[in-house]
């Protein structure tokens, strides 16, 4: 199958499994406890009484049945209308395109970071294996990786917002805002990072045609990566397209810790307020990203190692 | 003694732990092929890497001497010796697919390896390896230059490692069971072409193999190792119709022939670490055993002019 | 040709024992905890709020003037535990899926492989937010958002490796001899495939530990007043300036814990894929 058609065919799987999805959340919400049209007269200052609770809830829309307001939100799908959010007013598209450019910042530079510290660093030890760099750093990135983001974006706010004022606690939109919430994501992935591409070196490494090029005098950089990396490559950038996932799950809780304005504390926020609309625009649009950014890194890996064959 | 090109004396090797092999001595002439056969386990693959002697390779040569050219390659700094490997000394691998990183393609390692020794030229660098491969009788050369060794065959793969290893011109060429990892059709291939290679540019080559059949054909000299040991050295022809060892003699009573009777094989396996033992490895196994073997002095100890074994036990 | 050390299976089987008994310690712990805390974990004290600590209250105390070691130590009993929980529940339906699956083919198999890749389309961790949130939080309800993934690495797994193993022909050699399809799965394929999913259970422990304490920390898991790592973490950190005790006592425990659990699923996996070779 050429890569068109398996591109296609990946993206045409992903209609079924948003369906999937929206419908599951959709109908959690619906039966879960918590009302919107409560919680919305709730923030807004207004008594809740019988009466205006009804006509509320008949605006919202929220008395019909499920499978309607389901098919609608669906059918707005194709108009590009996402809804209108319980909270404010604002339609979801909007909310999600302005979070979504924050938190895709946010991202990237995380995982760029990360990247651009774990490659050079699980080179350096994978090459200097069981010295003593190579037993500190492992436990350093052990370290890294048992430590839960909300914990290490805790710490960093009271080391470096409180107790040093260095920076300001609530993140402004801007480099310096940027950096915090970056460095809060990029620890435990750098951490993770980093025994993974030691792995895979060490791996190749052990591989004989490495033997082999040193035995036909092949300089040690040229073996380590002309050859080392640029095969251990593959792999590498498979588990680093895998961890983007994670980095949308991981900013929800960096996010609302920062008040970084992005998807993850939208949704947050949405969840604790009911806000329904929110929550299902924020599901069907991260589903669609997780799903294209693992077809990309399936497509990379194909281009990255020649041997593995078409589907 | 310039005629000598590599020159190992009383060799002890191991890889951290025991010996591996023990007081192995041999010498090489310019031009001469020899051949160190045995079994799995003897030994012969460790003595070749201790020649080899490439960083980071886990052998270890505790005592004894290796002269390549007149100059002991173990006194040497580790650059020193690093700038011998391609230039002065080539290697092929047992496993032909092995030599080479499967998802590049051969022009590139070519180029790299080119470049590592200052000799890269550009197109005519690439000219120079087509007429390597032309001379080797490489089919098909400017294909086989810009493909992947994944996608070629293990013959092909090791005639290309040939061409490799040759490329610099170096004066010892060491291969490990070259043809081991290959059916016997592209077996024969590969063997004639070292025979052929071995005329055109008169390259001294040091092969270990477990085959006594390709010995025979392409040897000079012979070197039978046990457990270790060196037991039985000698000129190709002498030691293969008139071995003296009991080993020896049992390793061609194994070898099957067309159309005769049943080989005899050995019964049993060399020990792990025989080469640590006092007294003989191939007790347990051998016909001719007695209570003195068990202290005897296991170095070349017999000799029939430049024909030296360990041991003369029932010859006839 | 090898450069890398190989390391003795005796020095591998050395960690696992090591990490084992600390883990065990830490179970043990959290399971006594309540006879071990010096002070009522729930009991508010208006006089001591945000004290250092001292030897009335080794770790200090919180805003609500509560013993910071006890509710540590509560936290772990809900940490610990309740991880251990999830992982085996996650385990034996996963498994029992996987295997199901993986022996009969067929519908079975469409339905349960496609509800995996619907539910693993999808970052794990924001689906359990979301199912958390919207489910209105409590121990019970995290657990099952994370739950809702945590099985599907257990029943892919087993899946592919009851496929394997099904082929192998000691399989057939049962079949012929009379035993039935369950006996064949559980008495004969299941002990040999146990090894690698054991792996995946015991390196999944630190991260269900963390999936808990973020939903807690995030008022979705466990609330106040229960005592719980996160949500201990979550609260304490709008004083933090003032208190520091407060926070630095349950990250700490918890960092603790968490890399004892990872270090036993490193150590388990490593001597599991020696004595592959």
């Amino acid at each position: 199958m050429s890569i068109g058609k398996y591109t296609a065919k990946r993206l045409l799987q992903l209609i079924p499994i948003l369906i999937g999805l929206t419908l599951v959340v959709y109908g959690l919400m619906y039966i879960s406890p918590g009302d919107p049209a409560t919680k919305k007269l709730l923030s807004q200052g207004i008594e809740v009484n019988a009466e205006v609770l009804e006509n509320v809830r008949e605006e919202m829309g929220l008395n019909r049945p499920f499978l309607v307001q389901y098919g609608d939100w669906f059918l707005g799908l194709f108009r590009g209308d996402l809804g209108i959010s319980y909270r404010d007013g604002l339609p979801v598209a909007q909310k999600l395109i302005s979070g979504l450019k924050n938190t895709t910042l946010l991202a990237l530079s995380s995982l760029a970071f990360s990247v651009l510290i774990s490659i050079p660093l699980g080179v350096y030890i994978a090459v200097r294996q069981n010295r003593a760099g190579d037993y500190i750093i492992r436990f350093l990135s052990f370290v890294g990786n048992s430590m839960p983001n909300f914990l290490i974006s805790v710490l960093l706010m009271y080391f470096l917002c409180i107790r040093v004022k260095l920076f300001p606690v609530i993140a402004k939109q801007s480099f310096t805002g940027l950096l915090l919430p970056a460095l809060a994501i990029s620890i435990p992935m750098t951490s993770r990072f980093v025994r993974q591409v030691r792995a895979q070196v060490l791996e190749e490494l052990g591989k004989p045609y490495v033997a082999g090029a040193r035995a036909r005098g092949v300089k040690e950089r040229f073996v380590l990566f002309s050859n080392v990396l640029r095969n251990a490559s593959s792999p590498i950038v498979t588990i680093i397209g895998l961890s983007v996932g994670g980095l949308f799950g991981g900013s929800v809780v960096v996010e609302s810790i920062f008040s970084w304005p992005g998807l993850g504390k939208l949704a947050m926020d949405a969840i604790t307020a009911r806000d329904y609309p929110v929550i299902q625009g924020f599901v069907l649009i991260t589903g669609v990203i997780y799903v294209i950014v693992n077809l990309l890194t399936d497509l990379s890996y194909h281009r990255l190692d020649p041997r593995v064959g078409r589907m | 003694m310039s005629d000598t090109l590599l020159k190992v004396e009383n060799l002890d090797i191991s890889y951290g732990d025991g010996l591996v092999a023990a007081d192995v001595s041999f010498s090489l002439k310019k031009g001469e092929l020899l051949a160190v056969v045995g079994e799995s386990g003897c030994g012969k693959t460790s003595l070749l890497r201790a020649v080899l002697g490439l960083p980071d390779s886990g052998v270890m040569v505790e005592s004894g001497k290796i002269e390549f050219d007149g100059a002991n390659v173990l006194h040497m700094a580790r650059r020193e010796r690093s700038a011998l490997l391609g230039e002065k000394v080539g290697m092929i691998f047992q496993d032909p697919g092995a030599a080479f990183n499967p998802i590049r393609s051969y022009k590139k390692q070519f180029a790299e390896m080119l470049k590592s020794h200052g000799r890269f030229k550009g197109e005519k660098s690439y000219n120079e390896i087509l007429d390597c491969f032309q001379r080797l009788n490489l089919p098909d050369s400017v294909r086989i230059l810009k493909s992947c060794p994944y996608e070629m065959s293990g013959g092909m793969n090791q005639r290309i490692a040939i061409a490799a290893a040759m490329l610099l011109k170096p004066s010892l060429l060491l291969l490990d069971e070259p043809t081991s990892a290959l059916d016997t059709t592209t077996q024969k291939t590969v063997v004639e072409e070292l025979m052929r290679l071995r005329a055109l540019t008169g390259i001294t080559m040091l092969m270990v193999t477990h085959n006594l059949g390709i010995a025979a054909v392409m040897a000079d000299k012979i070197g039978v190792m046990y457990a270790g040991r060196l037991v039985e050295y000698g000129a190709a022809l002498e030691v293969l119709s008139h071995p003296i060892h009991p080993y020896t003699r049992s390793l061609i009573a194994a070898i099957p022939t067309l159309g005769c009777t049943l080989p005899e094989g050995i019964d049993g396996q060399p020990p792990l670490y025989g080469a640590e033992a006092v007294g003989c490895s191939f007790i347990k196994r051998c016909p001719y055993a007695s209570e003195k073997c068990l202290e005897k002095d296991c170095s070349l100890t017999v000799s029939v002019g430049d024909h030296y074994a360990a041991c003369g036990e029932g010859q006839a | 040709m090898n450069r890398i050390k190989c390391v003795s299976h005796e020095a591998i089987k050395c960690r696992v024992l090591i990490f084992f008994i600390l883990a065990g310690l830490l179970v043990a712990l959290s399971i006594v905890a309540p006879s071990l805390a010096p002070n009522d974990p729930y009991k508010t004290n208006s006089e001591f709020m945000k004290v250092a600590p001292n030897s009335q209250f080794p770790f200090g105390t919180d805003r609500y003037g509560r013993c910071v070691l006890s509710r540590v130590l509560m936290g772990a009993r809900m940490s610990v535990l309740s991880s251990l929980a999830l992982v085996a529940v996650s385990f034996i339906v996963g498994t029992t899926l996987g295997t199901l699956c993986g022996y009969y083919g067929g519908v079975l198999d469409e339905i349960v492989m496609r509800i995996a890749d619907v539910l693993l389309a999808f970052p794990q961790m924001v689906l359990a937010i979301a199912v958390a949130g919207i489910l209105g939080g409590g121990l019970f309800n995290a657990m099952l958002a994370l739950g809702i993934t945590s099985w599907t690495l257990y029943a892919r797994l087993s899946r592919s490796l009851v496929m394997e193993m099904k082929e192998e022909p000691f399989i057939a050699a049962a079949r012929f001899s009379g035993c039935g399809s369950v006996s064949i799965m559980f008495r004969h394929i299941l002990p040999n495939i146990v090894g690698p999913l054991l792996v995946n259970a015991a390196t999944q422990i630190g991260t269900m530990m963390i999936g808990v304490a973020g939903l807690s920390f995030l008022g979705i898991g466990v609330t106040p007043p229960s005592a719980e790592w996160g949500s201990m973490i979550n609260e304490a950190r709008t004083y933090v300036r003032l208190a520091p005790w407060t926070v630095l006592a349950p990250s700490g425990a918890m960092v603790f814990t968490v890399m004892v659990f990872n270090y036993l699923g490193d150590s388990v996996r490593d001597m599991m894929d020696v004595s592959k070779l």
